[in-house]
């Protein structure tokens, strides 16, 4: 275990039962990653890599029909997993906190934002409704909020998407929790508003210290905000590296891929770059290298069995049979 | 160059509050917009929620009636049709949509809902109809044996493809593509963006491409518009907008957009706040509000859109601003 | 928000304005004579005489029209001709009996059926939703008189728990018996009717609690490391209140006239069966003034459901 490291996956699996057929569905297979202390960790890929599914299972929001196969998610050397849901909650919101996709749907509607924001103090913090709630304004104030006074007696529908996410992330942050999960906290945003709040993520970790894990599929946000990135597919960590390594070497040829078919403002060729196919869903996951069916260099040996990460640099592994010779 | 669409004073507010006893309130999602459309090229109509590009390209195509302005096809005023005449148009003028999970009705098989439009206008016989159908799904990238299936089988970028299959059926000039890969996974997106390219290469349509993603638009587009809260703020080539932006919006927008390089350093320009309401409309420039630049003529008077050298724009300080490239 | 009440009680007099000009013109428009509709040929000559002048009925519809809109300000909704006293005096005595079953009714039924159909859902699928769920579609199908005469035959005849019928016996003396009294009266047909009431509240708030679970704000809430019974009572609980409180608007509206069947059934001496009666009497006094105060009550409680669904959900747009 690595010292500088706040929290540790290591070989996480994890499926979905089909309420059908009560088989278990593997989706996760075998994830490891580390988040080192005061750094911002990416987690990038398309929908259906189980990047949303790594990190709700560290909060251990999963829904009911997730089984956890075998794994550990190790918070400052406690694993979490073998936590009951009582002991799980003294690190939700306290030590660890999330933020989701959808700001327009992420805060209670019937309950005014001053509420919601002192509700998560006065959870974790021996602190009355009163002094709660003159902390939500320090809070509001501390996500750059203006007149945060008049915001604590509004709802949330009377709040713009961006100011919503301001306020989730004062509600996430307000604690001072060690880690910081956010998934996808810019996606429905317009850019413009995506340049303030990633602006205002780096200025809070600055500030409080904290360790953030940013999930997202846009490469830009990637190459702006992280310090570490790992690549995930289908399931399956499919490279690791610091940011500069990752862009300036991909090794997996979905990174690769996928960088070749941005179209970037630089792009001048006749045509983007495509990688061919669709992602898989889970029940056609295939026994080898999940990627393979799409691979333009697959050979016999990536289908038939799983490449294991392998590393190809200080800080860079990657999981693929060619680019580990 | 030869005009085929030209917009001129484009209006459309949608009243909110309607009932006997409220005041009534408008949305001024659209406020005088004018543009031309050459054949044969792809205009990009760029702007972030609340900029009215998606009411822009409906009320043009008549699937929202426009408050006031015209719209002239060929010559010919569209506002001003009715009944055959408008449904004629309909072979003209189409529109892909944004969402492709909503674009297709479930109930019709792939085959249906596109031979529907050939036979709704008399185009072909029904067997004719069905050969072109399969036809056009290998324009676009799919196999004819799609014919018979369901649209809930398909993929996302499938669906896609679907509906642009489903729009060529008639032989339109024109094509409105409102937001089509914002909801595709970036290595679908440049799937998709490689089929537009490819299909006005091969009939020579005319798009206008409204998006969100700069990105996107200038790969696909020759000229791009940018709007805000109602109005075009700026039109030019898109070299021309990227070198030499000329409104402090465009400015903004473009510093925003995240660079997949982590050893390139942005020099962002931070919008404080957000957008303002399309029923509160600022006084004097729209944008006045949130520009860094702003002036007291700024919050007096409403500037025209001026042009100069082909490059328009409405800003009353934008000689004396410096591009920023 | 004094402007929206104020608004919403205006229209709300206006649709009783408009009810009340349709039941006047209901009647008048039969095709039978209006006079003998109204005063039916159990009054003598001279009674009918100035019956006729009170209400105006050998005057033109317009004037009659007038007079019988100011005999309602005054409170005078006519003259029931099967029991020859004014009807407002039989509504005066009959609506409080109805107002009293219908309220313990709603209120008991709310305290149980709104806590089972927010638990029942959210342990959705298991053994206790399922008997929750059959016994509440049990609640909606049943037939109202199979029910009310199978508890009244088990309850008031073989094992004579409780009595039969009426509202209260006559003789019991004033204060604690009094009250005891009518309570042993209201037992039965209080439990015939929430056996239907309640499966419509459990029902409602199941499905509710359902939608709502499935919203982010719910998994926010859990992020915050707050205990699943929080989640469940404090964040989504609210939220799924919002279908149902507009739905127990709707049904306290329509409760004065509501309990037609098991008024009749357990003789209880309310508004239902005074209607259920004055049918069979053909008393069209009787029933005109039942059509206005069924109105009455409808449009108030839509008034009093539309403001309170304000304070609950502070989405809702005034005005």
């Amino acid at each position: 275990m690595k010292t500088e490291s706040i929290l540790e996956v290591n070989s996480l699996s994890c499926g979905f039962r089909d309420p059908d057929t009560k088989e278990v569905v593997n989706v996760l297979r075998d994830v490891s990653f580390d988040l080192p202390r005061q750094k911002i960790l990416g987690i990038v890929g398309e929908s259906g890599c189980g990047k949303s599914v790594t990190m709700h299972t560290v909060m251990r929001l999963l829904p009911k029909t997730a089984v956890i196969t075998a794994g550990e998610v190790r918070f400052e050397g406690k694993d979490l997993l073998t936590l009951n849901l009582d002991e799980m909650n003294q690190y939700r919101g306290r030590e660890i906190a999330m933020i989701f996709q959808e700001p327009m749907t992420s805060l209670n509607p019937v309950y005014k934002i001053g509420d919601q924001i002192a509700e998560m103090l006065m959870l974790h913090q021996n602190i009355g409704r009163r002094d709660a709630l003159d902390e939500a304004v320090k809070k509001l104030e501390l996500v750059s909020i203006p007149a945060p006074q008049k915001i604590i007696d509004q709802y949330p529908h009377e709040l713009s998407g961006g100011m919503r996410q301001r306020v989730m992330i004062a509600i996430a942050m307000a604690c001072n929790p060690k880690i910081l999960i956010a998934d996808e906290p810019t996606t429905a945003l317009d850019v413009t508003i995506q340049a303030q709040i990633l602006d205002l993520m780096k200025e809070l970790k600055e500030k409080l210290h904290s360790s953030i894990i940013l999930i997202t599929h846009d490469l830009g946000v990637v190459a702006e905000m992280c310090d570490d990135v790992v690549v995930m597919y289908a399931g399956d960590v499919a490279e690791k590296a610091d940011v500069v390594s990752l862009f300036k070497e991909p090794k997996h040829p979905y990174t690769v891929g996928l960088m070749k078919s941005l179209p970037t403002l630089n792009t001048m060729d006749e045509r983007l770059y495509n990688i061919v196919g669709t992602v898989p869903c889970p029940a056609d996951f295939p026994a080898g290298c999940r990627f393979a069916p799409r691979c333009e260099f697959a050979d016999e040996r990536c289908h038939q069995s799983r490449p294991p990460l392998v590393r190809v640099g200080e800080n860079h592994e990657v999981a693929c049979w060619l680019a580990a010779s | 160059m030869e005009k085929i669409l030209e917009v001129k004073n484009l209006k459309k507010h949608f009243k909110l509050n309607s009932g006997w006893l409220s005041k009534p309130c408008y949305a001024k999602a659209v406020d005088e917009v004018s543009f031309d459309l050459y054949r044969g090229e792809t205009l990009g109509l760029v702007g972030e929620s609340g900029s009215g590009k998606s009411t822009t390209g409906r009320t043009i195509l008549r699937l929202i009636e426009p408050t006031a302005g015209s719209v002239h096809y060929e010559g010919t005023d569209i506002t001003q049709l009715a009944g055959q005449d408008l449904r004629s148009l309909r072979k003209n003028l189409q529109m892909v949509f944004q969402d492709p999970y909503a674009a297709l009705n479930p109930r019709m098989t792939v085959g249906e809902c596109i031979t529907e439009p050939m036979l709704e206008h008399n185009m072909y016989s029904h067997n004719d109809a069905v050969d072109k159908a399969c036809e056009l799904l290998k324009d676009v990238g799919l196999d004819k044996s799609y014919y018979y299936r369901y649209p809930h089988e398909f993929s996302g970028g499938q669906k896609q493809r679907i509906s642009m299959a489903r729009s060529l059926a008639v032989a339109p000039k024109v094509l409105v593509a409102d937001e089509p890969v914002s909801a595709l996974d970036v290595s679908i997106q440049s799937q998709i963006i490689n089929l537009f390219k490819d299909l006005q290469n091969e009939f020579g349509i005319t798009y206008l491409f409204i998006a969100h993603d700069l990105s996107v638009v200038k790969y696909l587009s020759d000229r791009i518009a940018v709007m805000y809260l109602g109005e075009i703020v700026e039109l030019c080539d898109k070299h021309e907008l990227f070198e030499n932006p000329r409104h402090p919006y465009t400015q903004a927008l473009i510093s925003a957009i995240p660079i997949p390089d982590p050893t390139v350093k942005t020099e962002r320009i931070l919008l404080q706040g957000d957008i303002p309401s399309p029923t509160a409309v600022p006084q004097g420039c729209r944008f006045s509000t949130r520009c860094r630049y702003c002036q007291p003529i700024c919050l007096e008077q409403h500037p025209e859109l001026e042009e100069i050298d082909g490059h328009s724009v409405r800003c009353h300080l934008h000689d004396r601003l410096e591009a920023k490239s | 928000m004094t402007q929206y009440i104020v608004k919403r009680v205006f229209k709300g007099l206006i649709t009783l304005l408009i009810t009340i000009t349709i039941t006047f013109l209901i009647l008048r428009l039969l095709p039978s004579d209006p006079a003998m509709m109204m005063l039916g040929d159990m009054f003598t000559d001279e009674q009918r005489i100035e019956l006729m002048a009170k209400f105006g009925l050998d005057k033109p519809l317009h004037q009659q029209y007038f007079i019988y809109l100011k005999n309602l300000l005054r409170g005078d909704l006519g003259m029931s001709f099967f029991q020859r006293r004014p009807v407002m005096e039989i509504i005066q005595e009959k609506l409080p009996w109805t107002l009293l079953l219908m309220i313990t009714t709603q209120i008991i039924t709310m305290l149980i059926g709104i806590p089972l159909g927010i638990y029942s859902g959210y342990k959705r699928g298991t053994v206790f939703d399922q008997i929750v769920n059959a016994i509440a579609i049990f609640g909606i199908s049943i037939f109202v008189p199979w029910l009310g005469f199978t508890l009244l035959y088990f309850f008031g005849y073989k094992l004579p728990i409780f009595p039969i019928g009426g509202a209260y016996k006559v003789g019991v003396p004033e204060g604690w018996p009094y009250f005891l009294d009518i309570g042993e009266h209201l037992v039965l047909p209080v439990v015939t009717l929430m056996v239907i009431y309640l499966a419509n509240y459990v029902l409602y708030t199941r499905g509710s609690i359902i939608d709502v679970m499935e919203e982010d704000y719910i998994k926010t809430a859990r992020s915050k490391g707050m205990k699943e019974r929080r989640v469940l009572w404090k964040h989504a609980a609210k939220n799924a209140m919002i279908p149902t409180v507009t739905m127990a608007g709707m049904m306290l509206g329509r409760m004065v006239g509501g309990a037609v069947l098991t008024e009749t059934i357990y003789a209880y001496p309310g508004i239902g069966r005074m209607i259920y009666q004055a049918v069979g009497q053909q008393d069209y006094p009787v029933l005109q003034g039942a059509f206005i105060i069924l109105a009455l009550s409808v449009i108030l409680m839509n008034i009093i459901t539309d403001i309170a669904i304000v304070y609950l959900d502070p989405r809702i747009k005034l005005g």
